[in-house]
């Protein structure tokens, strides 16, 4: 290991960098590709839902290499449609400072409604929300909303990591991903259970929230325990720091859609 | 504009061309599509690290520019719209794919048949390259992509910033933490 490097203060470091010679891979063409597709007519939005059979079978590796406790050499993938979790067994070793992710605009939760599709079906055991923000995202599949509520903490929301808050819950449209959750399996725990026939993704313990927000990517660290399912066309994503069957009561409160 | 000298003739010419290219001039954007493939391939790649994901997501990214052309401000510098867009596309691909762990960063080769290297280049030996290069390979993603874009791609703090989407205030200190974050992998014992 060079100690010249080493000894380099952040501006010649940056000289050193700067005067690096990449091997970039050769450059395509994207001339002619662009041009011809950018002036024909604009395709049509398509989205693919995850098929069933392949998410019970994702469910099911999940379940297998985690309840049973399982040493797991590769990463195991769950979509949820917007949101993917991903665990693994590398945790990097430094991760941002807790933090609820940003969440866009303030809007009302009629605008929120509109900006949906179809209405935001607060759970009644949450009360009203005392903030409402919306962002959306440019993706492949067009533009995608995103919606978050988020409730003060209160003697029975407990405040989730010095963020003032005690519930905040997301609302992604389609199924395009945009947002990553890495659970750690030295510090995090993945459970899955299907009640009534919604399946429920609970997740406990440090995890890396990978978001894509109108303003880029951000990345967010998240301890408190966070609920995933799925509504129709929209992934429902809830944190909280109350424990698992309390949350999936909260969710279930909100009602059939 | 007649009379005024431009300070730097390519920004001027970003400008007119997009401006065309918002009235519906296909040509000025093909030009724009020309200047701009190389760095947009290459921020794609530093995203993705993989050629095939890259060239998808610079030519998907152009597109969606193109259509974003009504929202594009005239007044405003087009390479950093353009490169947020083509990062946000690059990103998308790479968490749908999972493609985490492609190709890594790789110095170019120097021959002794080179001609006249940079002066910085020529102070930095081939040892230096390689261990700087084996670090920035060793850092997360998003540390890897600030430095690839100030450093690598040489996109100034303001452009950084856009094509991460954040303030300038930030962009630099999260540029600051990835230095630091290099610092401490070149410190790391062999």
């Amino acid at each position: 290991m060079s100690g010249r490097l080493r000894s380099m203060g952040d501006d010649d470091l940056g000289a050193a960098l700067s005067s690096l010679d990449i091997e970039w891979p050769s450059t395509p063409g994207l001339h002619d590709a662009v041009m011809a597709r950018a002036t024909s007519e604009r395709p049509p939005v398509v989205r693919l839902p995850l098929s069933r059979p392949k998410r019970i079978m994702l469910i099911a590796a999940a379940t297998v290499l985690l309840l049973a406790g399982a040493a797991v050499a590769a990463k195991v993938v769950i979509e949820l449609g917007g949101v993917v979790v991903e665990v693994t067994p590398d945790r990097p070793g430094i991760l941002p400072t807790p933090s609820i992710a940003p969440a866009g605009e303030p809007i009302t939760l009629r605008e929120a409604g509109v900006l949906l599709g179809r209405e935001v079906r607060v759970p009644e055991r949450l009360g009203p929300a005392d903030r409402v923000w919306a962002d959306e995202v440019f993706t492949e599949a067009g533009d995608v909303a995103r919606v978050t509520l988020a409730w003060q903490a209160r003697p029975d929301l407990p405040e989730i990591s010095d963020t003032g808050y005690g519930a905040v819950l997301m609302v992604f449209e389609g199924d395009a991903n945009i947002a990553s959750k890495d659970v750690y399996e030295d510090t995090g725990v993945l459970q899955i259970e299907t009640i009534d026939g919604v399946d429920y993704y609970w997740t406990r313990g440090t995890h890396l929230l990978e978001l894509l927000t109108g303003d880029g990517v951000v990345y967010v660290r998240v301890e408190g325990n966070v609920l995933l399912w799925r509504e129709g066309p929209h992934t429902i994503r809830l944190e909280t720091s109350l424990p698992r069957a309390e949350v999936i009561r909260i969710a279930a409160s909100a009602g059939t859609p | 504009m007649k009379g005024k000298a431009p300070v730097e003739g390519r920004p001027l010419e970003d400008v007119e061309l997009a401006r065309r290219a918002r009235e519906g001039d296909d040509a000025a954007y093909g030009d724009l599509v020309k200047r701009y493939g190389q760095i947009a391939f290459r921020v794609a790649w530093l995203v993705t690290r993989d050629r095939g994901e890259a060239e998808d997501a610079a030519q998907e990214a152009f597109v969606k520019a193109y259509y974003a052309l009504p929202r594009f401000r005239p007044d405003s510098p087009f390479r950093p719209w353009l490169l947020k867009i083509v990062a946000n596309e690059a990103r998308n691909r790479a968490r749908s794919t999972r493609r985490r762990q492609g190709l890594a960063l790789r110095a170019a080769a120097v021959s002794d048949g080179d001609a006249a290297p940079s002066p910085e280049t020529a102070a930095l030996a081939v040892a230096d390259r390689e261990t700087l290069v084996a670090a920035l390979n060793a850092l997360p993603s998003p540390d890897r992509e600030v430095i690839g874009y100030r450093f690598l791609l040489g996109l100034s703090e303001s452009e950084t910033a856009d094509v991460l989407g954040v303030r300038q205030g930030t962009a630099k200190s999260r540029l600051s933490r990835a230095m630091a974050r290099l610092r401490a992998v070149l410190e790391e014992p062999a």
